[in-house]
């Protein structure tokens, strides 16, 4: 029993870094239509950020966590006003194209600089044991950090001018710009939320794993998967899908074959698609 | 008309120029001529680095004869140099490096360190009038065998490894093995013989969880699964960076017991990460620098290497280096620089493929004159009390 609790605890940790990364994707494919393949590419920027403000900058790391979401929605609006705004109106290849560019850009270059990978030390170096269930501090950090994010998110945009701004234009973008919506400035502020929340799943997961110009390449593919399936553009798609996506990979390494565990992941998905052609929760199509 | 002139001045420069440089290449009786050698490797690309430790190796061989002199046959005296061609690993590419090298440069002696781009050259390079010597390292099995009567294999086979780390391991007292070694085919290989040989031993594999040591970045579900089934020993090992990673969350997750880590991963890069402390009890290929305890040359080895390329030096250098200062002593032995079959058989002339360990870096013993392995006794090890501890030399032919 116990190694089944095990399992699943280590199930929604994987679930939380793919929520908090297919949430950015989702908000930014909701609202700008914008398959944007580069956010994966984003989040690793943010853990080597983690790596210069913490390592080599010696801030702690929770100041660094801060610094990290401001630099990486900086960058978020940077990569809307210097990448994707100038292909607005065109063909979705276009931005599509321009996305691969980018991943092209940032791996070569964080490659070109830093080709070794890099370690991020946990900021708390401990262990905890519950109900037979042990594991790194770290871990728990990142289950209940991405349950903060998330419920911040929620009230964001429920809450708030600008949040009700943002799901008015992912509800009716014509619709919004009628009513006096700026358009240009809710894509920038939605691009800066993604991003920011990109960061946030770096910063957690970076202690955990290798900071390598790589790390966000599978990453993202499988937040994209979790998309679709939870429903274009849909925000409770993604946090379900990610959390289903992560359980169901750490049951499938226990109880079928570690070999086939994303075969078995993704097949269960493809088979909720097949059930619920738009999605879980019906998204845009 | 101005142009014209021009031109033709060009063109009768050019051919001048051109005919100096070949009257000066001729060479003669008493002289000296510079033989070429070949390289087809990966040196672009994931491989790069591994393509410029083999280059490494056999540039430092190269300019330390041509230091000396060169090697002197007869009246003349020759000197070598280096041909690097970049092949990405693709087999086709090495086939047409091949025949650039053998057919426009006149190259007879091709040196290329991957199994997937030996194999393709091992079916051209016995035809009559384009014969070429493969200098092959690889540590496939298969071509240690030997079927190809003009190729050498350097490094020694790494299924001999297995014995040795079986003995090792149960000689500590673990005789339950969890297996969460890298996916692919040749995590599987070694997976496959691996179990074999120790539930031969009599051992026990108490949980299978392989992973995708090349996407996975969180090794967690893995090891718990793993770990569930109350192992001794794991079976480990892919790239050295996730290796380390593995090593470390399985350590977090409370795992004391000890690691047999397969051969791509290299045990003194994974202590660059983890720290001696996590790496108790790790089975593996002796880290190259503990290769002095076998070979007193290879401290000095380290140091010049380190002078001259500023990183550490690695087993692919150190085993080309001494690779090809056989290839040069098989060479005066024949009495040639390009009759291949002749210095193929000067591999066998007595003590030329004898290299002792005061001088060399890597004390070879010998030649399998069937197969054209050179004999380079395995070297393993397992970490005690936080030291590298060398195993016996594992002196394979002899098995």
């Amino acid at each position: 029993m116990s190694f089944f609790l095990n399992q699943m605890v280590i199930g929604i940790q994987l679930g939380s870094q793919y929520v908090l990364v297919a949430l950015g994707l989702t908000l930014i494919f909701g609202i700008l239509d914008i398959s944007h393949f580069a956010h994966g590419h984003m989040y690793m920027i943010g853990a080597y950020l983690l790596y210069i403000v913490m390592v080599l900058g010696g801030v702690n790391y929770w100041l660094a966590l801060v610094i990290c979401m401001a630099a990486l929605s900086i960058a978020g609006v940077v990569v809307e006003r210097a990448v994707y705004r100038p292909l607005r109106g065109q063909p979705h290849i276009n931005s599509f194209i321009a996305a691969i560019g980018l991943i092209l850009v940032l791996e070569t270059l964080v490659r070109g600089i830093q080709p070794d990978a890099l370690r991020v030390p946990k900021p708390i170096d401990k262990n905890f044991s519950f109900l037979g269930i042990n594991m790194e501090v770290q871990r728990l950090i990142v289950i209940v950090g991405a349950i903060v994010f998330i419920i911040l998110l929620q009230v964001f945009i429920k809450r708030t001018r600008l949040g009700t701004a943002i799901e008015a234009m992912s509800q009716d973008r014509e619709g919004a710009a009628l009513v006096g919506i700026n358009v240009n400035r809710m894509s920038a502020l939605t691009f800066a939320i993604a991003t920011a929340l990109a960061a946030v799943a770096a910063v957690f997961m970076a202690p955990l794993a290798f900071v390598s110009p790589e790390m966000g390449s599978v990453l993202v593919l499988k937040a994209f998967v979790i998309v679709v399936i939870g429903g274009l553009g849909s925000m409770k798609g993604a946090i379900l899908g990610g959390y289903l996506l992560g359980i169901l990979e750490a049951l499938a390494i226990a109880y079928i074959s570690s070999a086939y565990k994303d075969v078995f992941a993704f097949g269960v998905l493809i088979i909720i698609l097949a059930i619920w052609p738009t999605g879980i929760f019906g998204g845009r199509d | 008309m101005r142009l014209k002139t021009i031109i033709v001045l060009t063109v009768a420069l050019l051919m001048l120029t051109l005919g100096f440089a070949s009257c000066g290449d001729g060479g003669g009786d008493g002289e000296s001529v510079v033989v070429k050698i070949g390289l087809n490797a990966p040196l672009s690309g994931v491989a790069a680095g591994y393509g410029q430790d083999i280059q490494a190796g056999i540039e430092m061989a190269i300019n330390e004869i041509n230091d000396d002199g060169g090697i002197k046959i007869g009246d003349t005296t020759y000197t070598f140099e280096l041909k690097s061609s970049d092949d990405g690993m693709v087999p086709e590419q090495a086939l047409a490096n091949a025949n650039q090298f053998v057919l426009e440069e006149g190259i007879n002696i091709i040196w290329d360190p991957t199994a997937n781009t030996i194999g393709p050259q091992m079916g051209i390079n016995t035809k009559a009038g384009e014969e070429f010597l493969i200098m092959a390292y690889t540590s496939v099995p298969l071509y240690a065998q030997g079927a190809n009567p003009l190729m050498i294999t350097m490094p020694p086979p790494f299924s001999i490894y297995l014995p040795e780390w079986i003995k090792l391991s149960m000689g500590s007292g673990w005789m339950k093995v969890g297996m969460l070694q890298t996916t692919g085919a040749y995590g599987e290989l070694w997976g496959s013989t691996f179990e074999k040989a120790w539930t031969g031993a009599g051992g026990e594999v108490v949980a299978k969880a392989p992973a995708d040591y090349y996407t996975t970045t969180d090794y967690t579900a893995n090891l718990t699964t793993v770990l569930a089934a109350n192992p001794d020993v794991l079976f480990i090992g892919g790239p050295s960076d996730p290796t380390a990673l593995v090593i470390e969350q399985a350590r977090g997750l409370g795992f004391k017991g000890g690691f047999i880590v397969i051969d791509q991963a290299k045990l003194d890069d994974i202590a660059d990460i983890t720290g001696m402390e996590a790496l108790e009890g790790a089975i593996g290929v002796l880290p190259v620098e503990n290769g002095a305890d076998f070979w007193p040359a290879m401290t000095d080895f380290t140091k010049m290497y380190e002078d001259e390329y500023g990183e550490r030096v690695t087993w692919e250098t150190a085993i080309c280096y001494t690779g090809f200062m056989i290839l040069s002593k098989a060479m005066e032995a024949a009495q040639s620089v390009d009759d291949v079959e002749a210095i193929r058989a000067g591999f066998a002339d007595g003590d030329v493929s004898v290299t002792s360990g005061d001088v060399y870096p890597v004390g070879f013993e010998g030649i399998d004159d069937e197969t054209g392995a050179l004999l380079m006794p395995g070297t393993s090890t397992m970490v005690v009390d936080g030291v590298f501890v060398p195993g016996e030399p594992i002196e394979w032919w002899k098995l």
